[in-house]
């Protein structure tokens, strides 16, 4: 068994805009530019950017609740991009997604014991007293009383929400979880006790988790190894105390810098980015950050960056001599 | 262990949702549904609430109508013999039991009147509705004809009595055909989107196209009139509108979130559709279900009211409206039915709108 639990290779996913009476596609949103990254078995791999860089694409084209348009998904060693739907029904199971709005993604129709029922049968976990047994045991794991499997959605606060659907992505028992943005809906001291029912699952299951959030103090908090995305694409890729203590791209750098720091004294320089995020559909040429990158030099404009360095810390930015692509490096 | 016990302690609320505190404490053990919740904002209004009572009420007229009206007695007594002639009626038309040879063609009332029946119990309006009396035609409300009698001596009250099972028949029926289509149609193509909904969609523009009124009286000219061609003929014509609709809500639901958590957990389709989309997509296709039983229920009366509708000797609502045409002097003719249909449409009316303000989630307190 590798150490490797999730292999994303080339993952692009592109929208294609359409207009006219006979749809023609006139462009493409680039959500998904060509990621690639690797998950470690029982690893918290973290994944920031800004609003709209793609994180929430990218999480839910390796689960194939988007199609993507090219590269591929490896699973536990299987590849899972072109599977069949009915061959993918055992994978949903090792694989579970938690959602960003507790409001929305409860069916405020059935009740919470209802809608954990439906998911044990049809995955043929649990039937009749057992469903019934294993439902309280869920609600429990996640700290809530037993008595609200009877509940509908609607009479439960944001934070009681967010655990009934960690309870879901718990009930089939999977080895990964996209955690989509969890707590950026929730009160900050409900924030807490989520990212500690989170830490505390993957210490008594053994999940791997995926935690897609733009909030960077919790991102560090959670996460062994950070990913920072920027238009679709991977500018940094780090271990977490590393990418913290020395970010190496200049858009990671302007990030952490606009975390607060709860001291007063601590007058540090804020990098403040200029403009705004180039559309996905029309992105600059060369680095695609090189227009509001205040390091921004001759080559950037022009040359677009890979990701490289060592295992422990790779970097896209054309500062760093082993991002610059192979061809012109031999150049 | 010790932050466990930390996130186990509860720490979180509910939220009220606008109920009294009783209300929160008696629901302790059992939560409350959706649909609870709007039976009881829709009992707040009074006039919806009126409205109920009395569709219950026509209901009741509707079924029990037999009972209320026939020219035939509860109960008789005749040559020392026990009858229930209107029981009897019914059991003789499931093949049951039938009348004996000197009974099949008795005239109750004659031998009422001659004395011969040593007890009886009529029923509170002792004509049927198909019972022609020519010596008291055009009579205005007196006497046993508690609100007069048609040009042919039929009695008024017993034929708005027998009337009302078409009218309701024919708004249940066509608006249930109407739901099952528009809904079956347009959550398909919500749902699955694309050419399936753009076919949809355009099948559903030509249906726009077709005039109810004049489809029905070219099919009742093929082929004879009858009630269950009016109700198919509504029902096939009306669905459009069901269906718009639902697509529009089936779109919006389709991108919460709690679909893709089905997705994810690899449901199939149908039960996404079934269980996730249609229960949260239904409500507001309800109410329109209301307006589209007033809507059936005022069509027939149009239709037998220009008498295209049911055959001559079904008696609704709209054909005693159509007798007051022939005869202007009888007020009567025309006041009662016409109120009846009146009656009928405004309360389907306020029980939608009813149903659309306990439905709209802004309105809750």
């Amino acid at each position: 068994m590798s150490d490797v639990l999730l292999e994303v290779n080339g993952l692009k996913k592109y929208f294609p805009i359409k207009t006219g009476l006979f749809s023609k596609t006139v462009g493409n949103v680039k959500a998904v530019d060509d990621v690639t990254f690797k998950i470690k078995r029982g690893e918290t791999l973290g994944l920031v950017g800004e609003s709209g860089c793609g994180k929430t694409t990218v999480g839910r084209a390796l689960l194939r609740l988007i199609e993507p348009t090219a590269g591929e998904v490896i699973f536990d060693g299987k590849n899972i991009t072109n599977m069949p739907l009915k061959e993918l029904k055992q994978y949903r199971k090792q694989m579970q997604i938690i959602f960003q709005d507790p409001y929305s993604s409860l069916n405020p129709r059935i009740t919470v014991g209802g809608m954990l029922t439906e998911i044990l049968k049809f995955h043929e976990i649990a039937e009749g007293d057992a469903a019934e047994k294993r439902v309280e045991q869920l609600l429990d794991t996640v700290g809530l009383r037993k008595i609200y499997a009877r509940r509908y959605p609607h009479e439960f606060s944001g934070g009681q929400r967010q655990r009934i659907g960690i309870a879901r992505a718990l009930s089939v028992e999977p080895k990964f979880i996209v955690c989509d943005e969890p707590v950026s809906a929730l009160d900050v001291s409900i924030q807490s006790q989520i990212i500690n029912l989170l830490q505390d699952l993957q210490k008594d299951f053994d999940i791997t988790y995926l935690f897609i959030s733009h909030d960077l103090s919790v991102v560090e908090h959670i996460s062994d190894r950070v990913c920072v995305m920027y238009l679709g694409q991977l500018v940094e890729m780090a271990d977490s105390k590393e990418l913290y203590k020395n970010p190496k791209h200049p858009y990671t750098q302007a990030l952490l810098s606009a975390v607060p720091v709860p001291d007063p004294k601590n007058k540090s320089k804020r990098i403040i980015l200029t403009g705004d995020v180039p559309s996905p559909a029309n992105v600059p040429t060369g680095c695609y950050f090189h227009p509001r990158c205040p390091k921004v030099f001759g080559d950037c404009p022009v040359i677009h960056p890979v990701l490289g360095g060592n295992e422990e810390h790779k970097q896209s930015c054309l500062l760093y001599p082993e991002s610059y692509p192979k061809s012109i490096k031999a150049a | 262990m010790e932050q466990k016990e930390i996130i186990k302690r509860e720490t979180d609320y509910t939220e009220s949702n606008g109920l009294t505190k009783s209300q929160l404490e008696s629901q302790k053990e059992v939560g409350v549904s959706y649909w609870s919740l709007v039976k009881h904002q829709f009992r707040k209004n009074k006039l919806a609430m009126i409205s109920m009572y009395i569709v219950i009420f026509l209901v009741f007229l509707a079924v029990t109508a037999d009972f209320l009206a026939n020219s035939k007695p509860l109960y008789a007594v005749y040559k020392g013999e026990t009858y229930f002639p209107v029981i009897k009626d019914y059991l003789n038309s499931t093949g049951i039991s039938k009348w004996s040879s000197d009974m099949i063609n008795a005239n109750w009332k004659e031998l009422d009147n001659q004395g011969k029946l040593e007890s009886v119990i009529w029923t509170p309006v002792p004509y049927g509705s198909r019972e022609i009396d020519l010596v008291n035609s055009l009579s205005p409300p007196q006497g046993d004809h508690y609100l007069g009698t048609d040009g042919i001596g039929r009695d008024l009250m017993a034929g708005l009595i027998h009337g009302s099972r078409v009218s309701l028949s024919v708004g249940f029926i066509a608006a249930g055909i109407a739901l099952i289509i528009g809904i079956c149609l347009g959550s398909i193509a919500g749902f699955y989107g694309g050419k399936i909904d753009l076919l949809i969609m355009r099948f559903v523009e030509i249906m726009v196209t077709l005039p109810t009124f004049f489809l029905i009286i070219t099919i009742v000219a093929i082929y004879g009139s009858s009630i269950w061609y009016i109700m198919a003929a509504i029902g096939f014509t009306s669905w459009t509108g069901d269906a718009k609709l639902i697509r529009g809500e089936v779109l919006k639901v389709r991108n919460m979130e709690y679909i893709t958590a089905a997705n994810s957990i690899g449901l199939p389709n149908r039960q996404i559709i079934f269980r996730h989309v249609i229960p949260n997509a239904i409500a507001p296709v309800l109410v329109s279900g209301a307006f589209a039983i007033a809507g059936a229920i005022l069509t027939e009366a149009a239709l037998s009211f220009l008498g295209f509708g049911v055959s001559a000797t079904t008696v609704t609502w709209g054909s005693l409206l159509n007798e007051a045409r022939g005869a202007s002097s009888a007020w009567w003719l025309a006041i009662f039915p016409g109120f009846m249909i009146f009656i009928a449409v405004v309360t389907y009316n306020l029980i939608g709108e009813g149903l659309r303000d306990a439905l709209d989630p802004r309105l809750r307190d």
